[in-house]
């Protein structure tokens, strides 16, 4: 065996802590200390090793040192993390979670957060006869999968909805725990009409908490299988029930549908059939705004090369919605009929500007609908193949600051964080900032997962007011959902004068000049 | 002079909010009297708990071969004949009946394809008694313990750090002395019962598989209240807690990691156990492996960083990432790939088998109103703890205790007695714990911290002998009457301070590893968890004792405040001749 020799040089990182004691300081500041650093040095021991030669007598909290008691959740660079298992990088933020109130220094005050949940949720059985009650394997493998749960309260900190509205919304990790319940097959307690009582349709999926969960835990995968359930059992709120009438009746989420839906097509002459599908979404085909990127999307694919069709008024909803509002059922029955078209037509690929439908597409399609060899790309990935292979190049369009907008289909679903920030730094003159949260911290949502409009118009105007921190001109984004929400919350704060646009638009324009 | 802030009267008290005070809590408010729980830590997510992984034992009903009888063989002689019996007996009879009541609480064990409880066997059990949840029985458990304690009327006070019981006139438990750690409150509590929950001590050593702040408060407590305290040298080892990458330092390397066909090297890239154990090799016993690491290290043979490889490149790489995928994705995340790399393990400090002498409601023998439960009761184990044996002890015993806590405190209601509290233990107390925020100068706790933990891994770990741990018992001895009175804290705050909860730590942590060392001191042969070196071999002769230690507190030095007697073992149902153990005779 070969040996790995130990360094002798040693090295040292810097760590900016937020400090705050309210006993003694009027306002939360920042300081930066030096650790030692040792390979997979975790946050732990760079705060152990802090308070032992700064003296700086940094508050945080520790338990297992095994990643299993959740005690020691913290924040780095503004995702949640446990600090006995995040590793310690030359200058990262640490900080208190967001969203509860501070004791001191890292230390959140949590209990009554904790207490409240297991007080609502009654675990357990009351006065039964005592013994085990023969349970199949399988029936327990959702609650088991949420058994790792620590309930560490880094999902919370993290969740939109949570955040911006809780009495609307118990947060991630509450729901996980009337989810794990819900699936054990012991349980006596209705947990779905408790899970819907809690706001499990005002859940977003923007999947904030599963990206970040320090146990890796699939939480908003069992949102939907929640969803599933209460559909099953048919205990939904109105605006669910409305929205399933307009997808089955109109064929599209939005209610758009017919001339309306392909009426920025009219003038572009695409064919009608073809082996390259430019699938439109009802996300960009409901909004006028929307329609115009259309338009500009498939002129620029057209122009770099690509020989698109499109399906003009017989393009119908791809049934995500269905899927991620829990008609398990319904969803099946329209992916397959879409499938079936998309077939018949002879496709072989599709690109579409919404990150929904290519996810749809790409991930639920071939586990649902059966396997299709239909490639799906997005319109943006399109771009950067042809911005890269060089067919397209753009040009300046004087200096500008923007910041990029991540919607969490693109980021999280897709996992398309770089790609976006590539097209835009091949855009001579556009400087891009970040916003203090990250991709990973908070988006809004998307297409309006969440059921309930004023939760979703919150999130917007919080996200707005992040995205306006950096003192960007524009905010660029990659979806018409979020283009529309971001538009309605720049009106409600007054902040108008933040242009919003779409990354295909912004493109389109740089090819013009 | 500081004053007391609250004063908070309860019918029964119980400090410690892992598994065994939860469940004390939750039994003793089942039967109308006034809880209230206090846990230094977050309730359930503190202490060993919520970490614990593999099973819970006790489940010997499914099995027609297996038996209580056949658990408490097992328990006891695993032990090493040290456990005291009668608690034994409880302890499997009421094992069964504990793993039903937590499905009732809202947790559910694994399942066989016909329905029944997934059974795992454990080392040192004759049959597969232990029922689990994946590789996290203890977050299953305490899910269901915290869902259970909400809804019982019990008072939960989260960071509250008891530091003392007071004791009243005529000998009985009156209460506690305790500092809020948010905002330094002093508290007393008055109560007619306490149960002491408080977990283990397996963190006075550096490399340490346990809860953080388990430095033994719950035995430094009870010993300066008159109690007894037992089988303190029998510290268990894991053999390979994992070394480096130093992130995951003092997290167990699963046992699977070697019977997979891990091999062991030292710096010089020799496999050493070839030396130690040409037949078994790496799958030797976890305490004989132990002590093989340990030599190395004491040859000057540890690798640079301080510990010994583990080696698993030789085996295919698919084979790794099917047999051990967890160990396989924990490394991973610190940035490590042992398929191709090796890493380094050492021995750790994972469960204290000896705790406070208690009858069989686990109320200590020598003050009335004084329970202890979970790992800081004595007795069950003896000297070495079966493994998933822990978890349904700490439901046993807390049932027990909380029941018995109960029927005590409705007594004393009814006869209409009043806890008395004596307030110049308060005082001086009070004295006590605010002294190392008012001092001007002094020394940093997190120095004398580290410099006392480097003692404990040098003359008290893995391998003893009487020279270091009369070595150990003198540099203690100075710390404690030298350097403890001068501890200073940085800064005099009292909301969350991390230095002042470190410095009050210092005196369980000194104390209590004293006794630990003045108990090896005094065992001159080696058996179980504990090794001498110069008494290398079991002497039940002479052996079939427990040490047990109390608290002088006239004498002058710390090794003398701690008296350490060697007393017969408990035997009840099974004699060491029916057990046939070797060399009893001449
Ligand atoms: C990683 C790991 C895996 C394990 N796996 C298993 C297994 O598979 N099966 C098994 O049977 N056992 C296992 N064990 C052992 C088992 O988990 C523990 O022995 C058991 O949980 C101890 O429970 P406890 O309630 O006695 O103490 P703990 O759970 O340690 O709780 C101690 C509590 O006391 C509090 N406390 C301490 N001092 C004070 C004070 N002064 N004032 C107030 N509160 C105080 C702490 O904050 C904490 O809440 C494992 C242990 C570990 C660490
Ligand atoms: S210390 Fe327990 S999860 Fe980090």
């Amino acid at each position: 065996m070969t040996i790995v020799s130990a360094t002798a040089e040693t090295k040292t990182i810097k760590l900016t802590v937020y400090r705050f004691n309210p006993e003694t300081d009027a306002e939360p500041r920042y300081e930066t200390y030096e650790a030692e650093w040792l390979p997979s040095l975790t946050a732990i021991m760079a705060l152990t090793y802090i308070n032992k030669h700064s003296r700086a007598n940094i508050a945080f909290r520790r338990g297992c040192r095994e990643a299993g008691c959740g005690a020691c959740t913290i924040s780095v660079n503004g995702v949640p993390a446990l600090a006995c298992r995040a590793l310690a990088q030359d200058g990262d933020v640490l900080e208190p979670l967001k969203g509860y109130p501070v004791i001191r220094d890292l230390v959140i005050d949590r209990t009554q957060q904790t207490a409240e949940m297991f007080r609502k949720i009654k675990y357990g059985r009351e006065g039964k006869p005592i013994g085990f009650i023969p349970a199949k394997p399988e029936a327990i493998g959702v609650s088991r999968a949420l058994t790792i749960c620590a309930d560490c309260h880094g999902c919370n900190s993290i969740c939109p909805p949570w955040l911006e509205s809780p009495a609307r919304f118990v947060g991630p990790m509450y729901l996980a725990n009337i989810i794990r319940a819900m699936f054990n097959p012991l349980e006596e307690y209705d947990r779905v009409a408790q899970a819907v009582d809690m706001g499990l349709y005002n859940c977003t999926l923007c999947r904030a908490c599963t990206t970040s969960c320090p146990k890796d835990i699939e939480i908003t995968e069992s949102m939907i299988l929640a969803r599933q359930r209460a559909v099953e059992e048919d205990v939904l709120p109105e605006e669910v029930r409305e929205i399933r009438r307009n997808i089955l009746e109109t064929d599209s989420l939005y209610g758009v549908c017919g001339k309306e839906r392909a009426s920025w097509a009219t003038d572009l002459g695409i064919p009608k059939s073809g082996k390259t599908l430019f699938f439109a979404s009802c996300e960009y085909s409901a909004t006028e705004g929307g329609r115009a990127v259309l338009a500009r999307a498939a002129e620029l694919l057209q122009k770099a090369g690509s020989s698109l069709s499109y399906l003009y008024e017989e393009e119908q909803c791809c049934g995500a919605p269905l899927y991620f509002y829990g008609f398990q059922k319904e969803f099946r029955e329209k992916a397959a009929k879409v499938q079936k078209l998309l077939k018949e037509t002879g496709v072989e690929e599709i690109i579409t500007p919404s990150p929904a439908c290519a996810y749809t597409f790409r991930e639920l399609y071939p586990k649902y609908a059966g396997d299709s060899n239909i490639q799906v790309r997005t319109v943006l990935e399109v771009i950067l193949e042809k911005i890269r292979s060089k067919a397209i190049s753009l040009k300046a369009m004087g200096n500008r600051k923007v910041v990029f907008h991540d919607p969490a289909f693109l980021s999280r679903f897709l996992g398309m964080v770089e790609e976006p920030r590539e097209i835009l730094a091949s855009i001579p003159g556009i400087s891009l900032v970040e916003p203090k949260y990250y991709w990973g911290a908070n988006t809004m949502g998307d297409g309006g997962l969440g059921a309930s409009e004023e939760v979703n118009s919150k999130i917007a105007q919080a996200r707005l007011r992040q995205l306006a921190e950096g003192g960007a001109e524009t905010i660029v984004t990659a979806s018409a959902a979020d283009s529309a929400r971001l538009k309605q919350a720049a009106q409600a704060l007054g902040r108008e004068d933040m242009e919003i646009v779409d990354l295909i638009e912004l493109v389109a324009r740089a090819l013009e000049v | 002079m500081p004053e007391v802030d609250e004063v908070i009267e309860t019918d029964v008290l119980v400090v410690g909010g892992g598994g065994a005070g939860i469940v004390a809590a939750i039994e003793a408010a089942k039967h109308g009297v006034e809880v209230t729980l206090a846990v230094k830590g977050l309730i359930g997510h503190s202490g060993c708990t919520p970490a614990a992984l593999g099973g819970i034992a006790g489940f010997y009903v499914r099995d027609p071969r297996d038996s209580w009888w056949q658990h408490f063989c097992d328990t006891v002689l695993g032990g090493s004949f040290l456990s005291d019996q009668a608690l034994v007996e409880v302890f499997v009879k009421e094992a069964p009946m504990a793993l039903f009541a937590l499905e009732d609480w809202g947790c559910i064990w694994d399942r066989d394809e016909d329905g029944g409880p997934y059974l795992r066997q454990f080392g040192g059990h004759t049959y597969a008694r232990s029922v689990s949840s994946g590789d996290r029985s203890g977050s299953e458990m305490i899910k269901g313990l915290k869902a259970r304690l909400v809804r019982s009327p019990v008072r939960v006070l989260d960071e509250v750090n008891v530091t003392k019981l007071l004791i009243d006139a005529r000998g009985e438990v009156a209460g506690a002395t305790a500092v809020s750690v948010r905002d330094g409150k002093f508290i007393v509590f008055k109560a007619k019962a306490v149960v002491l929950a408080t977990g283990g001590m397996g963190r006075v050593f550096p490399l340490a598989y346990t809860g953080d702040w388990n430095v033994g408060d719950g035995y430094y407590m009870a010993m300066l209240a008159g109690a007894r305290v037992v089988d303190l040298e029998m510290l268990q080892w894991h053999p390979t807690a994992i070394w480096w990458p130093p992130g995951l330092r003092g997290m167990a390397g699963s046992e699977a990691l070697r019977s997979e066909g891990g091999r062991l090297y030292n710096k010089h890239g020799e496999r050493f156990m070839i030396k130690y154990s040409p037949e078994w090799l790496e799958v030797a016993t976890r305490d004989f492996i132990s002590r093989s690491i340990y030599r190395e290290y004491m040859a000057g043979n540890a690798t640079e960083r301080g510990g010994v490889y583990l080696s698993l490149t030789h085996i295919p790489p698919e084979v790794i990432e099917k047999r051990l995928p967890s160990m396989f994705a924990n490394i991973k995340s610190v940035g490590i790939d042992i398929r191709t790399e090796p890493f380094e393990i050492t021995p750790a400090a994972h469960y204290t088998d000896g705790g406070v002498v208690v009858n069989v409601m686990f109320e200590s023998e020598d003050i009335p109103g004084l329970y202890a439960v979970g790992e800081t009761a004595g007795g069950i184990h003896g000297g070495n703890r079966l493994g998933s044996n822990s978890l349904p002890d700490l439901m046993v015993t807390g049932i027990r205790a909380g029941q018995a806590a109960s029927i005590r405190a409705t007594r004393l209601k009814k006869a209409g007695m009043v806890a008395k509290v004596p307030q110049d233990q308060v005082k001086e107390e009070m004295q006590r714990v605010f002294a190392p925020l008012e001092r001007g100068d002094g020394i940093s706790p997190l120095e004398l911290r580290d410099r006392h933990l480097d003692l404990m891994w040098k003359y008290v770990s893995v391998i003893r002998d009487g020279k270091g741990l009369g070595q150990a018992v003198a540099e203690m001895d100075a710390m404690w009457s030298q350097e403890l009175p001068k501890v200073r804290v940085s800064d005099g705050s009292k909301t969350w301070n991390y230095e002042w909860l470190e410095a009050l730590d210092l005196y369980p942590r000194l104390f209590m590893s004293q006794a630990m060392a003045l108990s090896a001191l005094l065992r001159t042969e080696s058996r179980a968890n504990h090794y001498r070196e110069d008494y290398p071999d079991t002497d039940n002769k002479n052996w079939l004792k427990n040490i047990e230690v109390t608290y002088d507190p006239s004498a002058s030095s710390l090794s003398k405040m701690i008296k350490t007697t060697a007393r017969p073992v408990r035997v009840t149902l099974l004699t060491p001749e029916e057990a046939g153990l070797p060399g009893l005779a001449d």
